[in-house]
């Protein structure tokens, strides 16, 4: 276990970063601290009246190589697809890993992604750029991460790289898709 | 004073009479007519019905989407009053909800309200209605209405036509994702829903698909919470009204008058 020198949650060894607040694990007390503005990574954007630019295959059949997100961007944009929340459906999310290298996934305020879902767990996942690749980790959650392929959801065992058009279920209730 | 929406004997009547009356009629009702009021689930907002009915003396006949029933305190009371106002006039029309069905009663308020009232001895009979409602309406050759959704597996107007009658669950694959589908944007074909197993989420390439092998111009549906009471998906082409109190949000009443839509807001 390593302690975040930020916030003081335990982090598990493996982890790079904290799941909580996503500074790196080895940063010093002053290691650039967290912007005190809410982060960038909330920012929600209306409804879009049209499509993704996703692939355009059938989400029922399996999903062909799609390319990765730029990461050069450092900004991933989500959907959320499905929400026990009737006004998040429909809307995206960008999320900035400009500032932090790992955007916490959960049902808990202090996640970076906060999902109002009770079947998502407090710390449910992380989202990394890692290598140059987002990559999706389950925390070990109650009710699993899922991704979407062969028309099935597949339950995400360890970590799992991201790529555009990807479908991804949260707990039983959310449903999110990686758009660019 | 006597509440006689909650009297047994007239209840009874009530819904055999009905039963007959919704067995007689095709599984897709086709209806033309220049203005319409359309009503999305209002699970016991007998108010909101009863709004929708007030249009019936402007000259407009009525359709609900289903989802009369569960969830809401008065959902006996809404469901004996549209069944009545059916009984009267010839000008309203009701499709079938998802909760029309076994699978809901139980759990989300409606077979509890019967045991209140002592009436629960009709339970069966109030299924047997609910499985011989119509599941879709062609509306003037243009206009579906449909309580959930299209079907994953190549459905036509024709498909709905032949749905078989009496299927209380229902069984039939087609039929309950009718009643269960879900439309949403980014997503492209069918994607399983997190509502229920056999029900799936519909993306817009396949909704153009369909409205275009069926000629249609729109599909109007309910099924789903909409906290502004009408909400459009797919470019306006496919419209949800959601009429119910018990969510909370606001609720809608679509008025369709000679093509034009117009959309009722209650809040």
């Amino acid at each position: 276990m390593w302690i975040c020198n930020k916030c003081g949650t335990e982090n598990d060894d493996s982890y790079d970063y904290c799941v909580v607040c996503g500074v790196e694990k080895n940063a010093t007390p002053s290691a650039p601290p967290v912007t005190q503005e809410p982060p960038k990574v909330q920012k929600e954007n209306v409804e879009a009246s049209t499509q993704g630019p996703i692939n355009n295959s059938s989400a029922q059949q399996q999903a062909p190589v799609t390319p990765s997100p730029s990461a050069s961007s450092k900004i991933l944009k989500i959907a959320i697809i499905q929400s026990p929340s009737p006004e998040l459906v429909g809307r995206t999310l960008d999320l900035d890993f400009t500032i932090f290298k790992t955007i916490s996934i959960g049902r808990n305020p202090e996640n970076l992604l906060q999902m109002p879902d009770g079947s998502i767990s407090r710390r449910h996942a992380l989202i990394e750029l890692k290598d140059d690749k987002y990559i999706i980790r389950d925390l070990q959650s109650t009710n699993g991460t899922y991704i979407f392929e062969s028309g099935y959801f597949t339950k995400i065992e360890g970590e799992r790289n991201i790529n555009i058009g990807d479908v991804i279920k949260l707990g039983e209730g959310t449903v999110i898709r990686v758009i660019q | 004073m006597i509440d006689y929406l909650l009297v047994p004997d007239y209840i009874g009547d009530l819904v055999v009479t009905l039963k007959e009356s919704f067995s007689k009629e095709p599984s897709l009702l086709e209806i033309k007519n220049d203005k319409v009021a359309i009503v999305g689930d209002t699970h016991g907002a007998i108010n909101i019905s009863g709004l929708a009915f007030s249009k019936l003396q402007e000259g407009y006949c009525v359709i609900m989407l289903g989802d009369l029933i569960d969830r809401g305190p008065e959902s006996l009371r809404n469901l004996v009053f549209s069944m009545e106002m059916k009984f009267l006039t010839e000008r309203v029309f009701m499709i079938r909800g998802n909760h029309e069905s076994s699978l809901t009663p139980p759990y989300y308020g409606f077979l509890d309200e019967l045991k209140e009232n002592g009436i629960d001895y009709l339970y069966d009979e109030f299924l047997d209605m609910f499985a011989s409602i119509p599941y879709g309406i062609l509306l003037n050759d243009m206009i579906l209405c449909l309580h959930g959704g299209i079907a994953s597996k190549g459905l036509t107007l024709d498909n709905i036509r032949k749905l078989p009658k009496g299927d209380i669950v229902p069984d039939d694959k087609t039929a309950f994702e009718i009643l269960w589908n879900d439309p949403r944007e980014f997503i492209e074909g069918f994607l399983p829903s997190t509502r229920a197993e056999g029900a799936y989420f519909f993306g817009n390439d396949v909704f153009e698909k369909f409205l275009e092998n069926n000629k249609l111009s729109y599909l109007i549906r309910g099924h789903e919470v909409k906290m502004v009471g009408i909400a459009d998906n797919f470019n306006g082409k496919l419209i949800t009204v959601f009429s119910s109190e018990y969510h909370g949000g606001k609720k809608g009443i679509l008025l369709i008058d000679h093509g034009k839509f117009v959309k009722i807001i209650q809040d």
